[in-house]
């Protein structure tokens, strides 16, 4: 087993899907999805509020449980992982982030070290620290090591969040929301990260987003969470129009291109 | 190297060998230096008695109580995500105590009230858990207030079984319902269940640090919730229960020292779980020195000791944590 982020294992995709099932509350999410998400592949689930993106994420990092099917994690079955396993290949940023107990900034983004660490030697070691701080320093909270949690702001508690994962060192990314409490600028310094984690790395990213601007420039890839359990998927060139943004938004979509972006923007 | 707070450890440990040395020291007879010697060299005398078969297993048992009962709250506030956990005051050292009290009664040997115990503390466990997880997890205010009524029941089924004892017994009551030292319950199963606490609770200290983010944050980082949950909430009912057979419920050193050794080393459990049984030891060594020289030769219980440290301490909490918006 390569412990690489993102190598090893030749062409099998690091994270795919076999006639997955997904709903909550009696809703179906999607129905018999079979995809794989490749290495070098980032890509942008978007759906309405409520329409599963959360639920979807966190059946694929296998904390939920399916309806129905399978999800592979590098061609193997990921229930059949144990946990630690899992976590050492895949991380998962959830939506919310709250500690009930307080911590120092470099405490709390060491936990992403918690999978490779020995169980027995509890404690992490001046590499851990290193990757710990490094993550900092990518998401600039570098100045903030020694500050308490507690003392920090919504924005900065998500990139401290980011940077937790970052210090997991997975192959598979699963973002949830991760720009919901960030400025324009941590955004896009945000999205940028994790696009070039899987351009330059090879590491594959699923990250749930609200906006299709962000998400036709960052991502490769999308995937379309529309209500009654229908998906579209596939590259982002494909997928991404003014028609599906409509009909996924259920509200009048209009495309303005400027230069080589594209803009989505409510009509 | 990450920064390892290990200075609080050493004077914590310090600490408890201080208190040790304090509470097999001081008493309601005045040993000398010569008789000193005596008791530790001679094999009899009133020195020798007084030393090995008083001070010494009451000190002994004092600091296993002590370190138990920190432990346990430690280990309860992480699986609650709530600093205000602790057995006295949800409840569970009173299943333990009926547990003990109903096996006694029916006639049960030594072993059988520990067993009794242990079905006590971890019903209640169980008990206080359920009832208080509704929708949104455990709100602080629904956790205390089920803690509250099944911690008062179990006061009340003490006091119904006790009247229903003979007389003779009503000593047991305040040994059962405040916590004393003074009947001289042999500390060797509190010793070794607290050694079997420490085995058990270290190598969980990391997983419970992450345990402490939440249900799907831990087991994105690889911790096995369904496991560990189980383990842990019978790990902190069985540390509760020794506690409980060897000196009644005593109060509020779960709730007292964890807090205490946050304050001095941070919530990282590798050193909060240790560091709470040097300061449980320390507290409720400190506190029956108190109780037995405060009005000596009257012995208090240490139940009471604790209790008045405590109970300024936890409304304190209470009300900061209502400020802060409190703590789901």
């Amino acid at each position: 087993m390569n412990a690489q982020p993102g190598g090893g294992q030749g062409s099998v995709a690091p994270l795919a899907t076999r006639a997955l099932s997904v709903s909550i509350g009696g809703k179906t999410i999607c129905g018999e999805l079979s995809l794989a998400f490749n290495r070098g592949e980032c890509w942008a689930v978007l759906g309405i509020n409520g329409s599963g993106k959360t639920t979807l994420l966190h059946v694929l990092a296998g904390v939920r449980k399916a309806a129905a099917g399978e999800i592979l994690l590098d061609g193997a079955v990921l229930a059949r992982h144990s946990r630690r396993r899992i976590a050492q290949r895949l991380a998962l940023l959830p939506q919310d982030v709250f500690d009930a107990f307080d911590s120092t900034v470099l405490e709390s983004a060491l936990i992403g070290r918690h999978p490779h660490v020995s169980r027995w030697w509890q404690w992490e070691d001046a590499d851990d620290e290193a990757i710990a701080l490094a993550a900092l320093a990518a998401v600039d909270l570098a100045g903030l090591t020694a500050r308490r949690v507690s003392t920090l702001s919504g924005g900065e508690r998500e990139r401290l969040a980011i940077a937790a994962v970052l210090t997991q060192q997975p192959g598979v990314f699963l973002l949830d929301e991760p720009t919901s409490h960030l400025d324009i600028h941590h955004q896009l310094a945000a999205l940028e990260l994790f696009s070039g984690k899987a351009r330059d790395e090879a590491c594959t990213v699923l990250v749930s987003l609200h906006d299709a601007s962000l998400a036709a420039r960052f991502c490769s890839h999308a995937l379309l969470l529309f209500e009654g359990g229908e998906v579209a998927a596939g590259a982002v060139g494909e997928v991404l129009s003014a028609e599906s943004l409509t009909r996924l938004y259920r509200h009048p979509m209009r495309e303005i291109g400027d230069g080589g972006l594209r803009l989505f923007v409510p009509v | 190297m990450p920064p390892r707070p290990t200075l609080p450890l050493v004077a914590l440990a310090l600490l408890t060998a201080l208190s040790f040395l304090l509470a097999v020291g001081n008493g309601s007879v005045t040993l000398g230096w010569t008789q000193w010697w005596d008791a530790l060299n001679g094999s009899s005398g009133l020195a020798h008695d007084v030393v090995w078969q008083l001070r010494l297993p009451r000190a002994l048992a004092a600091l296993a109580v002590g370190a138990l009962l920190a432990m346990a709250g430690a280990l309860m506030q992480v699986l609650l995500r709530n600093p205000l956990a602790d057995p006295y005051v949800l409840g569970i050292s009173g299943g333990a105590a009926v547990g003990a009290l109903g096996a006694g009664m029916l006639g049960a040997a030594a072993a059988g009230a520990s067993l009794g115990a242990l079905a006590g503390a971890l019903g209640s466990t169980l008990l206080v858990f359920g009832l208080a997880h509704g929708a949104g997890g455990w709100t602080t205010s629904r956790l205390l207030l089920t803690g509250v009524v099944v911690a008062t029941g179990w006061g009340a089924v003490i006091t119904l079984l006790l009247a229903l004892a003979p007389d003779q017994q009503l000593r047991g009551m305040l040994f059962w319902l405040i916590g004393d030292l003074g009947a001289g319950e042999a500390p060797w199963r509190a010793l070794i269940v607290l050694g079997v606490g420490l085995t058990v609770g270290m190598p969980l200290a990391r997983e419970l640090n992450v345990l402490g983010r939440g249900e799907v944050t831990a087991m994105a980082l690889g911790v096995d919730t369904r496991v560990l949950r189980p383990v842990v909430y019978l790990l902190a009912s069985l540390l509760t229960a020794a506690a409980v057979t060897t000196a009644g419920s005593v109060g509020f050193v779960g709730l007292v020292v964890p807090h205490l050794v946050r304050l001095a080393a941070g919530n990282d459990l590798r050193i909060l779980l240790p560091g709470s049984a040097l300061g449980g030891a320390s507290l409720v060594l400190l506190a029956d020195t108190v109780a037995r020289s405060l009005l000596a030769p009257m012995q208090l219980p240490v139940g009471a000791i604790t209790a008045i440290i405590g109970v300024p301490l936890f409304l304190y909490l209470l009300r900061r944590e209502a400020r802060s918006g409190g703590v789901a």
